[in-house]
């Protein structure tokens, strides 16, 4: 699978498309947050939770990556769910995933077979192929 | 104090020339405005700044108030005094905090936008959002910044100030303009490009001509002309392309 992956991922990246040809998606939803199980608490501040409710990161035959995160903000008195969605563009380098943000903001996580991981400094996230 | 004096005569008579801009409807100009942030809006007395245009425009005279304290986000002002000052009625009541630019503190951002607006609308008051800038060490978070800034002012149909978008479109025109004092403070040219977002979104008005110098109740902001015109320009072009009122 990894090998598959990797395929896909380099034709990709070298552009080997049929550029009429419709592009294909693979997704990686989150599977864990720094061990949790999701809905995983991100972030608290006093009062204020910060859960991730879900998390899919999808890289196209076209080099392209979404990202599209599902959040809920909650405290004692009110809650608001929000969405919240980054695109660019990818790249692999043997086992590394590089994102390349329209922003120009980049990441990396690490390709172990079917899963994505990427370090933060209170542990790791984990995205599991769909 | 001749520098002042003279600073003083400068800001009068910029103020007589700018009543060539085209009035907006006096009747509806905000009168009292509260602003709720931290540092970003105490340094260089930003309050204070916005006060002096409005007072160089003509349009009607503003009270001011604040809640500035260094290093709080809008959950910290709301657990403080922020509450009882906005049920004292405010026209407008402009909120801020840190850059803001990861989708955790945007969610929380949001969150608190919807709990203020809520509050300033039943004290029968406008909530505004101030787009900061994010930490000079981070270009790439501009887009985050204003993004989060954004959402929030449409989240509850807010004013947006979008002087972070502002600061980028001054540097599009002239990338040496210094508007950092350190790594995430502004200068008095940052101050002054936030200033005159705020004008220019409130009042629906350009910002061209409006003086290049201000007392800013007591901290003199001085651009050079030149600069300022540029700067001018560059905040009607941010506005035009990312200004929001309520609708």
């Amino acid at each position: 699978m990894k090998r598959l992956l990797g395929l896909i991922l380099l034709s990709a990246g070298l552009g080997c498309s049929d550029p009429v040809a419709p592009v294909t998606r693979i997704e990686y939803p989150l599977e864990s947050y720094g061990g949790q199980a999701l809905p995983a608490v991100l972030f608290v501040d006093f009062e204020v939770t910060v859960h991730v409710l879900s998390d899919v990161i999808s890289l196209g035959s076209d080099s392209t990556f979404m990202e599209v995160a599902h959040l809920r903000a909650a405290s004692p008195i009110d809650t608001v769910f929000t969405a919240d969605t980054v695109s660019g563009t990818y790249s692999v380098s043997g086992s590394n995933l590089y994102l390349l943000m329209a922003s120009a903001q980049t990441a990396y996580l690490k390709i172990d077979g079917n899963v994505l991981r990427q370090s933060f400094s209170g542990g790791e996230l984990v995205y599991r192929r769909r | 104090m001749l520098t002042r004096r003279l600073l003083l005569s400068v800001v009068l008579a910029a103020g007589t020339a700018c009543s060539s801009i085209t009035d907006g409807d006096d009747a509806k100009a905000p009168r009292r405005v509260l602003f709720i942030g931290n540092s970003l809006t105490e340094t260089n007395n930003l309050p204070a700044a916005v006060k002096a245009l409005a007072d160089a425009a003509g349009v009607p005279a503003l009270t001011i108030g604040t809640d500035l304290v260094g290093g709080t986000n809008l959950l910290d002002h709301w657990m403080g005094l922020a509450p009882a000052m906005i049920d004292r009625g405010w026209d407008i009541v402009v909120l801020q905090q840190g850059p803001t630019s990861t989708a955790s503190g945007r969610a929380e951002l949001r969150l608190m936008a919807a709990r203020f607006a809520k509050r300033i609308r039943a004290a029968g008051g406008e909530p505004a959002f101030l787009m900061v800038w994010p930490e000079s060490n981070n270009a790439t978070g501009f887009p985050g910044v204003s993004r989060s800034y954004r959402l929030a002012a449409e989240d509850v149909n807010g004013f947006l100030y979008p002087a972070g978008e502002a600061w980028l479109e001054t540097w599009r025109r002239n990338v040496s303009m210094p508007l950092y004092a350190d790594g995430l403070h502004p200068s008095v040219h940052g101050t002054y490009l936030a200033a005159l977002t705020i004008f220019g979104v409130t009042y629906r008005r350009s910002v061209v001509g409006l003086p290049s110098a201000l007392n800013a109740d007591g901290i003199l902001i001085w651009i050079n002309p030149v600069d300022a015109r540029l700067m001018q320009q560059a905040v009607d072009e941010t506005i035009r392309q990312h200004g929001r009122r309520p609708r």
